[in-house]
């Protein structure tokens, strides 16, 4: 009996071994000269036509998080997305979908690991962009981009905002963010509250001030510290290493300017202009104070407007809100918080297929119906249905927190979005089309933003993140009148010493 | 002893106010633990537009279960039964190898007992960090798997302590007992050990599944396709979805948020009542120094 079961167990391995051997041996793939993988036979004749059918897919991976693909985090509706990118562009696709908020550490591990993605998403591109081209993790694009008709049509000048060298690394899929402040118009005509699209930065605090003792946060603000910067370029003054208008790189925390900036700041502050509770309060918070009307203003990006029109309905307290695009300083400098192009689509340079990769980029940003799909509505019949011409979501898109949103009307580089089967109603049209006024608003009074390339000077290399979180602290702790201004500023000096910055901008200028 | 017959000890004054005062302050120490759960409860049973601007909820301005049935009928179930599987096959197999483990370690005849306890002890000091991790599971074929969040945290070197603590201290004669009527080292660990052991492992069990079911760093490392996402990635995506630098997510209400929230806490308050009893006793007793 004991033989009996041995021999089973054995017959069953050999078994398991030589359909191993087959499944191992039936096929291979290969990389030709065009860069398309080809899957070829080496078993017999009678399999070669499988082999051919199978020459045009190739697996990709895909990464890009959770706020894209559909707009939803259910796995069912993603993957619903998943397999209309495939089914579009041809390309086998596998999708790592992080959640946004752990976005960057999962990409940085993977990468660190030898993972990097053959298709992802970068943020924060003027930051990271120069990393990944130092460590030769991504690849230049621009042969790739003129042999795309589509890629090629979008304007040079969003290619080169990230460029390094004079090669292009990113594909962009949106015009440059652009920060200002909304006001809310119900308000501002209840307290009597004049503020134009650009007042100055007097009169800003001024008829903010009229807001004191009424119970409304008069500018709630997030804990995000880079958002001071908009208040900074009324002043000239630039938070961080920048190239100065003679060319010169200098240290934006030691010129005199950035004293003016951070007085201005601290005043906003300390005359309870500015919500006294920002340093803990999520940009959503922010967002809700404002659609609820607990706070008068807040500072957002300009093609969020539509969002302040239709939350703050839905929040019972409908009102119009106001942008300001620029605070005008004393000398009559200012300009809304420019933050380039912060997101955009980059190759492994390992990737085995670029021509593949290249070809789903171009259908996420040229598009119309993928890149709707990708970014915002996600898929007819599992993300919404259509009724009388209008998207409507379905039971369970809307379970996940799905809504449907319409900003890529207005974000992005495709012009024409008529194709889609449905358009938003026309109150939201409207909408939208004041939105898009006021994004070119923002873009012609944008203020500045600078990239350094990596690979300039080892030490900006090696100490820029520290640099840019010693600036946060030192004007966090200043604002909040933890130190004094002069103190502060004496406190990053010494910093400022401890990494050998004064070396460092000579390398950066090239002494 | 007759509990009648027991002598009645008067109490001095200053015995009643230590008492007083301490029942004060574990008073006020609840009340600063209970104030956030509640309010996650509440807020979850309130509409959207009594949630909207950054209310704290304490009391309840409207009721609905409208965010339970969006929860329940939306993709946060995947995650809450990819957690579930994680957590029970991960205590499973955190028990199965920690318990044989504690109990070998606990006998004083095996060789090199000692060096072995020190060598274990050396990864409660140190920790390697998340990439040599993320390497190593790479090397090992896991990633994108649900056994990289199970695997790796099979024994819990604190854990293997309090079971191997409370092992030792059961009497040596019981053992010796059990194999003079023939009992082998395994018979002894199932009809005599466990037995006597259901206060630590009641604990440890429980240490462990807690352990599992908020695992979040990790679950987002290693899993790539998001369909094996656990509940705790979910209910992080969920929080700060609208939050990120890369564009806007959807604007999903507290009430929705704080639904998944209740949702994440009910295994772990679930279980708690059933293995309460042995907790304190057993951690007590686990933890004595041998």
């Amino acid at each position: 009996m004991k033989k009996r079961g041995l021999a089973l167990i054995m017959a069953g391995a050999v078994a398991l071994s030589s359909a191993g051997c087959q499944s191992g041996t039936g096929s291979r793939e290969t990389v030709d000269k065009g860069g398309e993988t080809k899957t070829e036979s080496t078993a017999s004749a009678g399999e070669a036509t499988t082999a051919a059918i199978s020459s045009e897919k190739v697996k990709l991976t895909i990464c890009s998080p959770d706020n894209t693909f559909g707009l939803s985090t259910d796995p069912e509706l993603q993957q619903s997305v998943i397999d209309m990118l495939k089914e579009n562009t041809g390309v086998e696709l596998e999708a790592i979908i992080p959640p946004i908020s752990s976005y960057n550490e999962k990409l940085e591990t993977m990468m660190a690991g030898g993972d990097v993605p053959d298709i992802f998403a970068i943020s924060q591109a003027t930051t990271r962009l120069p990393n990944y081209v130092a460590r030769e993790q991504v690849m230049p694009l621009d042969s790739l981009i003129k042999s795309s008709v589509k890629l090629s049509e979008i304007d040079q000048d969003y290619y080169n905002a990230l460029a390094i060298d004079g090669a292009v690394y990113d594909i962009p899929y949106y015009y440059p963010r652009v920060k200002g402040l909304f006001l809310r118009k119900d308000i501002m005509e209840q307290y009597g509250i004049e503020l134009s699209n650009t007042p100055t930065t007097e009169e800003f605090i001024t008829e903010m001030g009229k807001l004191k003792g009424t119970g409304i946060i008069p500018f709630s603000f997030p804990k995000w510290i880079d958002n001071f910067q908009f208040f900074m370029n009324s002043f000239g003054a630039y938070a961080g290493i920048y190239k100065n208008a003679d060319g010169v790189y200098v240290d934006g925390m030691q010129e005199p300017q950035m004293k003016e900036a951070l007085n201005y700041l601290k005043e906003l502050y300390d005359t309870g202009v500015m919500d006294q509770e920002f340093i803990t309060t999520e940009n959503n918070t922010m967002r809700e104070y404002v659609y609820t009307g607990k706070a008068a203003a807040d500072i957002d990006y300009v093609m969020n407007y539509s969002n302040y029109i239709l939350q703050s309905e839905l929040a019972g307290k409908a009102t119009d809100v106001q942008p300001i695009y620029m605070l005008k300083g004393p000398d009559g400098k200012g300009g809304g918080l420019n933050e380039s192009i912060q997101t955009a689509w980059c190759i492994s340079s390992e990737c085995k297929n670029p021509e593949a990769a290249i070809r789903v980029i171009e259908a996420l940003v040229t598009d119309p119906e993928i890149h709707a799909a990708f970014y915002n509505t996600g898929v007819e019949g599992k993300h919404y249905n259509i009724e009388d011409g209008i998207a409507v979501p379905t039971d369970k898109a809307a379970n996940s927190g799905y809504s449907i949103k319409y900003n890529y009307l207005t974000d992005s580089f495709i012009k024409d979005f008529t194709t889609l089967k449905f358009q938003p109603d026309e109150k939201t049209q409207k909408v939208l089309r004041i939105q898009r006024d006021m994004i070119e608003m923002a873009m012609e009074l944008k203020g500045d933003k600078q990239m350094i390339p990596s690979g300039i000077s080892s030490l900006y290399d090696e100490t820029s993140a520290s640099i840019t979180n010693t600036w946060k602290e030192v004007v966090s702790q200043i604002v909040l009148s933890s130190t004094s201004i002069d103190e502060g500023l004496k406190t990053y000096k010494n910093f400022w010493n401890s990494v050998d910055g004064d070396t460092m901008l000579k390398e950066l200028n090239g002494h | 002893m007759n509990p009648k017959s027991r002598i009645k000890i008067k109490e001095s004054n200053s015995r009643k106010i230590f008492r007083l005062f301490n029942a004060l302050f574990l008073a006020v120490v609840c009340i600063i633990v209970v104030i956030p759960i509640w309010n996650v409860v509440v807020t979850s049973f309130a509409q959207d537009q009594d949630v909207m601007g950054g209310v704290y909820l304490l009391l309840p301005k409207s009721f609905t279960l409208k965010n339970y049935a969006r929860v329940m009928n939306s993709g946060y179930m995947r995650g809450f039964w990819n957690s579930m599987f994680v957590a029970v096959s991960g205590t499973a197999l955190a028990m199965a190898v920690t318990v044989p483990m504690g109990f070998a370690l606990a006998q004083k005849k095996l060789i090199g007992r000692k060096i072995i306890m020190r060598i274990i002890s050396i990864t409660l000091v140190f920790d390697a960090g998340i990439m040599p991790f993320y390497i190593l599971i790479k090397t090992l074929g896991l990633i994108d798997t649900r056994l990289s969040l199970i695997l790796p945290f099979a024994v819990s070197t604190f854990n293997l302590i309090i079971v191997k603590n409370y092992m030792s201290s059961i009497p040596e004669s019981l053992i010796e007992s059990a194999k003079l009527d023939g009992c082998n080292d395994f018979m002894i660990l199932i009809k005599i050990v466990l037995p006597l052991a259901v206060p630590i492992l009641s604990a440890v069990m429980l240490f462990y599944f807690v352990s599992f079911w908020n695992r979040y760093t990790e679950a987002v490392m290693f899993i790539n396709n998001s369909s094996r996402y656990t509940l705790q990635v979910m209910l992080r995506a969920l929080v700060f979805q609208s939050d990120g630098s890369l564009g806007e997510g959807n604007a999903v209400y507290d009430n929705t948020k704080m639904a998944v929230m209740v949702l994440g806490m009910l295994p772990v308050l679930i279980i708690y009542p059933f293995v309460q009893k042995h907790f304190v006793s057993g951690l007590m007793l686990g933890g004595v120094k041998e």
